[in-house]
């Protein structure tokens, strides 16, 4: 049984049967899945939640799917730690970190892809389909392999090789598209509008959009039926923070939590900010931008919901930051040595920020602030192999050993 | 040829705000527009719009407003994700 009612356009509230749409035809604003939340009030519990398996299906009467058959490969449900050596670096006393490495393909993409996939399942498509230079087509490939789906994902011709396998084991028609960030966005919207595929991040956009709410909802159940005070969150399309601040809106909606002013932080890369840029600026419409950052998990530089992030942004009282490219590789370290996590470049863009965040005073110390971090380490290692120790070898003796430890480190 | 109808949005650069570049475009071309959506702010505008014509001509007058200094996207904006 759904709880969705329609799809319904953000911009002119113009209302669409559930199908793969993406786009208002009146007014070209996007849509977005309307919930009757008078009827999953009733239906909702604590206790039902509770009782549930360890995954984002748990929250299932706030996911856009209609039936209980999911296309799941345990997604969700991940750490959320209590950093308290990463906060007294920063000075920070509740400082939480929402570890998304530990989903099954290591990235938040999971949650979004399982929502998109099971609801494209349910529209009756047999394919499965992306573009991307790495999450999105890990998560894509894995799932549509999962549901026994036809898969096929977009990535640029010169994307790394590690990035390319780790999509490429899953089996799908991997196509390199030959061309610049521009030329592969257009065909893939081309792509989209021809074949009658399920583009997960395109027409299933309003169903795959809502997976990310799921980090709102667990962050508030594991800090104990509470949202916190404030978050920072990695914005690359923008839609991550619009959902957890939905997500968190929807839980007291519905009478899960209690109401409460929870501001929300946006985390970019210095190379591609245009929402902390318009933010800083103080303009409510941002500039696309041309990438440029290690970070290129964010790297986003025409983002589908930036204007509504900004908006977000403004209406939770919250703000934005930046990190370069020293400060990101900083931030990676900074997290693995303080709390044992190896976060993807925009873990390091979030941490970096949060450091800002909290030097400039726009967080609050001692409020209870959490940090996504949404992506591993191990996928782009690249960005720090040069930024490390180096190795100490030595020959097999007590005594090569103990010299070695004398030699300063480096 | 076939006919064609694309949904683009044009970010204009400052300088090109105060011109009538689009009108301009669609006196050369044989293509019909519908405006939707337009925002003028602090150094930026943009205009979201459905063009239609023979395929040749949309693809001429897109091209067209690309030489101007206009940036050209989808209304979809970027789809390649990490």
């Amino acid at each position: 049984m759904s709880y969705v009612k329609a799809l319904k356009c953000r911009e002119c509230g113009q209302e669409y049967e559930k199908v793969a749409k993406y786009v208002c035809e009146f007014c070209f604003g996007p849509l977005e899945a309307a919930y009757d939340y008078d009827k999953i009030k009733k239906d909702i519990t604590r206790e039902k939640i509770a009782s549930r398996p360890l995954n984002i299906w748990r929250y299932r009467e706030l996911l856009p799917v209609e039936g209980e058959k999911y296309n799941t490969l345990q997604e969700g449900y991940t750490p959320l730690l209590k950093a308290d050596r990463l906060g007294a670096e920063l000075g920070m006393k509740n400082l939480y970190i929402k570890n998304d490495c530990a989903n099954p393909t290591h990235s938040f993409k999971d949650r979004v892809v399982a929502v998109a996939s099971t609801r494209a399942l349910e529209l009756g498509f047999d394919t499965l389909a992306c573009a991307s230079t790495g999450n999105l087509a890990n998560a894509v490939a894995a799932y549509g392999a999962h549901a026994g789906m036809k898969r096929h994902v977009f990535i640029p011709s010169d994307l790394e090789k590690g990035k390319i396998i780790g999509a490429l084991v899953y089996d799908p028609n991997l196509v390199g598209v030959k061309g610049n960030y521009d030329d592969v966005n257009r065909l893939c919207s081309e792509i989209a509008g021809k074949y009658k595929w399920a583009f997960v991040n395109i027409n299933m956009r309003p169903y795959y959009a809502e997976g990310s709410k799921t980090l709102a909802f667990e962050t508030a159940e594991q800090l104990g039926w509470v949202a916190p005070d404030q978050v920072v969150v990695p914005v690359a399309s923008g839609s991550l923070l619009t959902k957890i601040w939905k997500g968190t809106q929807e839980f007291i909606k519905v009478g899960l939590i209690a109401d409460k002013k929870m501001r929300v932080f946006g985390a970019q890369a210095e190379g591609c900010s245009p929402v902390t840029t318009a933010y800083k600026a103080k303009v409510d419409t941002f500039r696309p931008v041309k990438p440029n950052t290690i970070a290129k998990s964010l790297a986003i530089g025409n983002p589908a919901d930036g204007y509504y992030a900004l908006k977000t942004i403004a209406e939770s009282n919250g703000g934005a930051e930046m990190a370069s490219d020293p400060e990101i590789i900083e931030g990676i370290k900074l997290l693995a040595r303080t709390e044992g996590i190896f976060a993807e470049t925009a873990g390091g863009v979030t941490i970096a920020c949060l450091k800002k965040l909290v030097e400039s005073g726009a967080l609050d110390k001692d409020a209870v602030t959490v940090a996504y971090i949404t992506g591993t380490g191990l996928k782009t290692q690249e960005a720090v192999a040069d930024h490390l120790r180096e190795v100490k070898i030595i020959q097999p003796n007590l005594e090569a050993f103990e010299a070695s430890q004398l030699q300063p480190v480096s | 040829m076939a006919n064609l109808k694309k949904l683009v949005e044009l970010d204009y650069p400052n300088e090109l705000v105060t011109e009538p570049v689009l009108s301009n475009v669609i006196k050369k071309f044989n293509i019909s527009v519908n405006l939707r959506r337009a925002s003028i702010t602090k150094g930026f505008g943009y205009v979201q719009m459905q063009i239609e014509g023979e395929e040749q001509e949309v693809k001429k007058a897109l091209a067209e407003l690309t030489s101007k200094g206009i940036d050209v996207n989808p209304i979809e904006k970027d789809v390649l994700e990490s």
